[in-house]
């Protein structure tokens, strides 16, 4: 009897909060989920808000939804926030926040959160690595699942000696290619697809050294890539931090299924650095950043690398002759890196600096937007944060981007997550949901190269650190591109 | 003989723990300090969560509990002291439980002397040394239970949650039970239950996460700082104690009181010869220099250096960073033995501890948050270190990143020692103009470069020379600049950045510039009259000496050793 009064009691307690003191600014909550666009199956969008006792948070949609929590972190059920999703979706909900601090209760102002149609890639890969300049130490490639708070290694260098490892892309096929680069003595290209993961030695006597930036296109077969000798050095400006240029750079094509790297003059050679290349959504082109070669560091600023593309023929692999101005740096004064096609092949996503080839290191870093079929270009005012928002990746929907942005503290890199409409809309951005709110606040490691794809990867850090010790790389060969 | 073999055991723990607390807590209480700056102890759940959350997670949790109070190294050679009496105690119970009697009780000091030789390296961790006393004061506690089925339920439970807690240290448990089992009660039961925790850890070991490797298992990674566990010294530290605790029960029926006597003084004597061996003073001498540098106390280092010349190039760096920071660097420069500009400063790929001192102190605020940095990630063990994360919040709130440098005060608000300075900076940042208005931090904000500039540290002259181009009124950068210019002996350029004050040249400069007068034929007469001329004196002097002297550095140095003109001729490097 007494069991079941305490029930009551406590079921009674659950009713909202009522009697509160109304304050007219939002909630301050961490991290700022106000007034935003969310996917369909998103995880719970958990939050803090700092010294207060207690956190009640009242949804109204089709119907209310209650959550309660003490002490400072609102961490929604898991099961109750699906199914909220499920049943909202499609709405806009209005999202009423109170908090109980000193016996005393504040209602804050209210706020939104539109539940997309459009669902997001179910996973994101991101590399775990402290902020540090040229060291590292333990860096792990994690595979994270965006509908929950699923995480596992992709690769954990303690594994596989100390070595770098980065750039894990998927070209969110049906049949998902994916790569990623092993540094170190018994590294390679990770390369995975129809189930098999192979380690490819990439460098060849005629192109200089292994892959590093790339793509791979739908079916699987061709990868682009840059081949760089890439250079850091440190400014001495307190507003700066790194700067990291390319000695040189050129782009290789990769045929996976031939086991050949081949190139083209029109996109290597000294007088032009080509770098940061990425398929459109047909595949038949390659668009490209493409800066004259200057000395660096001493011309540094003046890399302004111009958004270019070529032509490609996905049946025979070949790089056409001829290389297009898309958008001159100089004309618009930025100077552009990772552009990427979203993959109806409407739109293509890219990174703006001030100058150079590594807008990771630069608070300035932008992103634009630009429709390929009328060229006009969005600068995306609302949506780029005060610093650094960086490398970004597209759902398989074309729907969602995810990028790296520095937004919060200039230092580390969290992936924030955006809804791109049909029209080209680009909503406000939101960061990647977490267990514990308080994650982001505390962690030392930055969450970089940030990239979405529909499909689990098919090998975890166990496998790569078989491969990385047990498997020899496989050499290409150098084919000429005629 | 009894009486002495009573008394000896008696007074002798308390001569240990003395010696010990004495030993680290005075002898070498700096490097207390600098493993404790090494170290960040956060008073959170989510801390404990994550430093437990690891095989010998706990024994790591309650070490770095403990080693916070290493802040204040009276307390911290206490915490030491009282540890290595812990484990002889332990040990010397564990041997009178298996042999009835206090035979060769002398020897359950080896274990607390090996680990105490162990912990003279500053790379090993005390962690190895709390498991060794958890699972010696294990063995006791399960031995003193005298319910069959309990003892062997909690022998059973109780190894495996051990060696969970605190890793391999937990093997000297497992020898040490089976011992007294089979020396005293002869429990079959108890017996099987050690057994079959044995089974359960070796199933668990062959079972482990794939990331763990076999050193990993052994001491939960967690004994040493290092990625590159020194395991040999652990095997040989459970080998000694395991033999003690084995042997004893064997030999003692032949024990005699003078034997305990004779084993007693051998011990003593032994940890007397071989313990001063172990003692690193060179080490503890840089690390004094570190941690004094480190707090800014710069005359300290200067009173240091006038008692004993700095033994280490580290040291030699912060002894000239602190005479750049006095203003008496132009006058006593040469009165320390200096070999060249490797005193000044080290490339990046040789050190980011000391020369980060020199770089944060000289305005190079991004290159000191770069070292900082790397520092962090360089040595995991130091992931969150007082070291790496105040220095990181001090030049994130110079360099105006105030967010990020709130991260880092916020994690400190969270520790015992560093808590009130955390909040006297976030205070700091929330009073508009304080930090721009604050003797030190106010100072670095208006030394910082103007321009930006690429930064390499193989080149620090030149880096010295742009800063000062750029900031002029950076005394301190200007001083540096000069001094690597005399001990270059690159009398071109120091003449060429020579700036004569009205009240004169300090010595050093004074004696530079002598020289180059003399090299290029000058007339002292016709030099401005603030310039001292007892220095051409002087040199004309030297310049006598010299030539008698046969070119004799020995002869030399009596009287002109700590001239400039000395260092000209007679220091190679």
């Amino acid at each position: 009897m007494i069991f079941f009064v305490v029930v009551a009691m406590v079921s009674c307690g659950r009713k909202p909060m009522e009697g509160y003191r109304q304050q007219p600014q939002l909630p301050p909550m961490h991290p700022d989920y106000t007034d935003i666009t969310i996917p369909c199956n998103i995880a719970p969008l958990n939050f803090e808000i700092d010294s207060v006792d207690e956190i009640e948070v009242l949804i109204k949609g089709e119907r209310d939804w209650t959550f309660r929590k003490r002490g400072t972190k609102m961490r929604f059920g898991e099961r109750e926030w699906r199914k909220m999703l499920a049943e909202e979706r499609g709405n806009e909900l209005l999202i009423h926040v109170t908090t109980l601090r000193d016996r005393e209760h504040c209602g804050w102002r209210s706020f939104t959160w539109q539940i997309s149609e459009d669902s997001i890639d179910s996973y994101l890969s991101y590399r775990l690595i402290e902020p540090a300049y040229e060291v590292w130490n333990e860096l792990q490639i994690v595979e994270r699942n965006v509908e929950n708070f699923d995480e596992r290694l992709l690769g954990d260098n303690i594994s596989t000696d100390r070595s770098c490892m980065n750039c894990h892309t998927s070209n969110r096929a049906e049949q998902p290619a994916t790569f990623m680069h092993v540094r170190g003595k018994r590294g390679g290209t990770i390369y995975s697809h129809e189930g098999k993961v192979r380690k490819i030695n990439t460098a060849t006597a005629h192109t200089s050294g292994s892959a590093v930036y790339g793509e791979i296109e739908r079916g699987g077969r061709y990868g682009i890539f840059t081949t760089a000798d890439i250079v850091p050095i440190l400014h001495l400006d307190a507003r700066e931090r790194m700067e990291v240029y390319d000695r040189s750079s050129d782009l290789i094509v990769i045929d996976f299924e031939e086991g050949t790297v081949s190139d083209n003059e029109a996109v290597s050679g000294a007088e032009y650095q080509e770098t940061f290349p990425a398929f459109s959504a047909d595949g038949r082109t390659i668009y490209f950043c493409r800066a004259v070669s200057r000395p660096q560091p001493d011309s540094i600023t003046n890399m302004m690398y111009s958004l270019c593309a070529i032509d490609f023929d996905p049946a025979t692999g070949r790089l056409g002759d001829e290389v297009r101005t898309v958008i001159d740096a100089d004309s618009v004064g930025r100077s552009f890196s990772f552009p990427k096609c979203s993959p109806d092949g409407r739109w293509l996503m890219t990174t703006v600096s001030n100058y150079g080839t590594f807008p990771i290191w630069h608070s300035e870093t932008d992103l634009w937007l630009i429709d390929l079929q009328s060229g006009a270009v969005d600068t995306l005012a609302a949506v780029n944060g005060r610093y650094s928002d960086s490398y970004h990746s597209w759902s398989s929907s074309s729907r969602w981007v995810v990028f790296a942005s520095k937004r919060d503290d200039r230092v580390y890199g969290r992936p924030y997550i955006a809804h791109v409409d049909s029209l080209g809309q680009v909503s406000r951005p939101f960061v990647l949901p977490q267990r514990d709110p308080s994650r982001y606040r505390t962690t030392l490691k930055s969450m970089n190269i940030p990239e979405l794809y529909p499909h689990a990867e098919n090998y975890d850090a166990r496998v790569l650190r078989r491969i990385y010790f047990d498997k020899e790389a496989e050499t290409f060969e150098y084919k000429e591109n005629r | 003989m009894k009486q002495v073999d009573k008394y000896a055991r008696l007074v002798l723990p308390a001569l240990m723990a003395v010696a010990a607390w004495l030993f680290f807590g005075v002898f070498y209480r700096w490097h207390l300090l600098y493993f404790e700056g090494n170290h960040l102890f956060l008073w959170t759940a989510d801390y404990a969560r994550e430093t437990i959350c690891h095989l010998g997670g706990l024994g790591d949790y309650v070490m770095r509990f403990l080693i916070q109070f290493y802040h204040l190294p009276l307390l911290g050679g206490v915490i030491v002291a009282l540890l290595l009496l812990a484990l002889q105690q332990g040990v010397q119970r564990v041997m009178q439980l298996s042999t009835q009697s206090n035979a060769l009780w002398p020897l359950s000091y080896v274990p607390s002397i090996i680990y105490w030789a162990i912990l003279c390296d500053e790379n090993f961790t005390p962690v190895g040394l709390l498991a060794m006393v958890a699972a010696i004061w294990t063995a006791v506690g399960i031995a003193r239970l005298k319910n069959s089925w309990l003892r062997s339920a909690i022998t059973f439970v109780g190894l495996i949650a051990l060696w969970l807690a605190v890793g391999g240290g937990a093997v000297v448990a497992w020898v040490a039970v089976v011992v007294i089992e089979l020396a005293t009660k002869r429990d079959w039961r108890a017996l099987t239950a050690t057994v079959l925790a044995a089974v359960v850890v070796a199933v668990m070991w062959l079972s482990r996460p794939w990331h763990l490797s076999d050193a990993m298992m052994v001491t939960g990674g967690i004994y040493f700082r290092h990625f590159d566990i020194e395991l040999g010294a652990f095997y040989k530290l459970w080998g000694a104690t395991s033999a003690v605790i084995v042997l004893t029960p064997l030999v003692s029926r032949w024990v005699r009181e003078w034997i305990n006597v004779v084993a007693a003084v051998a011990v003593v004597a032994t940890a007397v010869a071989v313990l001063p061996k172990h003692y690193d003073a060179n080490g503890e001498d840089t690390m004094a220099y570190y941690c004094l540098t480190r707090n800014g106390q710069w005359n300290e280092v200067i009173e240091r250096a006038r008692k004993h010349d700095p033994q280490t190039r580290p040291a030699m760096i912060c002894l000239n960073l602190s005479l750049v920071m006095t203003g008496q660097s132009g006058e006593q420069l040469f009165d320390f033995p200096q070999y060249g500009p490797a005193g000044l400063f080290m490339t990046y790929g040789e050190d980011l501890i000391f020369c980060g001192e020199v770089l944060f102190n000289l305005g190079f605020i991004n290159e000191a948050q770069r070292y900082a940095y790397e520092m962090m990630v360089t040595y995991s063990y130091l992931q969150r270190s007082a070291f790496t994360i105040t220095r990181l919040a001090e030049t994130n709130m110079i360099a105006g990143r105030d967010q990020v440098a709130r991260k880092y005060l916020n994690a400190l608000r969270h520790t015992l020692f560093y808590r009130s300075w955390a909040e006297n900076l976030l205070e700091l940042m929330d009073t508009p103009k304080a930090i721009d208005e604050h003797r030190l931090y106010g100072k670095l904000r208006r030394n910082q470069p103007v321009k930006n500039f690429a930064f390499f540290s193989e080149k620090f002259d030149k880096m010295l020379e742009e800063m000062v181009d750029q900031r002029p009124k950076n005394r301190e950068a200007y001083e540096y600049l000069m001094a690597f210019y005399l001990l270059y002996k690159d009398v071109d350029s120091f003449a060429e950045r020579l700036i004569i004050p009205t009240k004169g040249l300090p010595r050093a400069y004074e004696e530079a510039f002598a020289m180059i007068c003399r090299i290029n034929h000058v007339n002292p007469a016709t030099l401005p009259s603030n310039l001292n001329r007892a220095t051409f004196d002087r040199l004309e002097r030297y310049i006598h000496a010299y030539n008698m002297s046969g070119n004799n550095p020995e002869v030399m140095s009596k009287d002109w050793g700590r001239s400039y003109w000395f260092y000209t001729n007679f220091i190679r490097f």
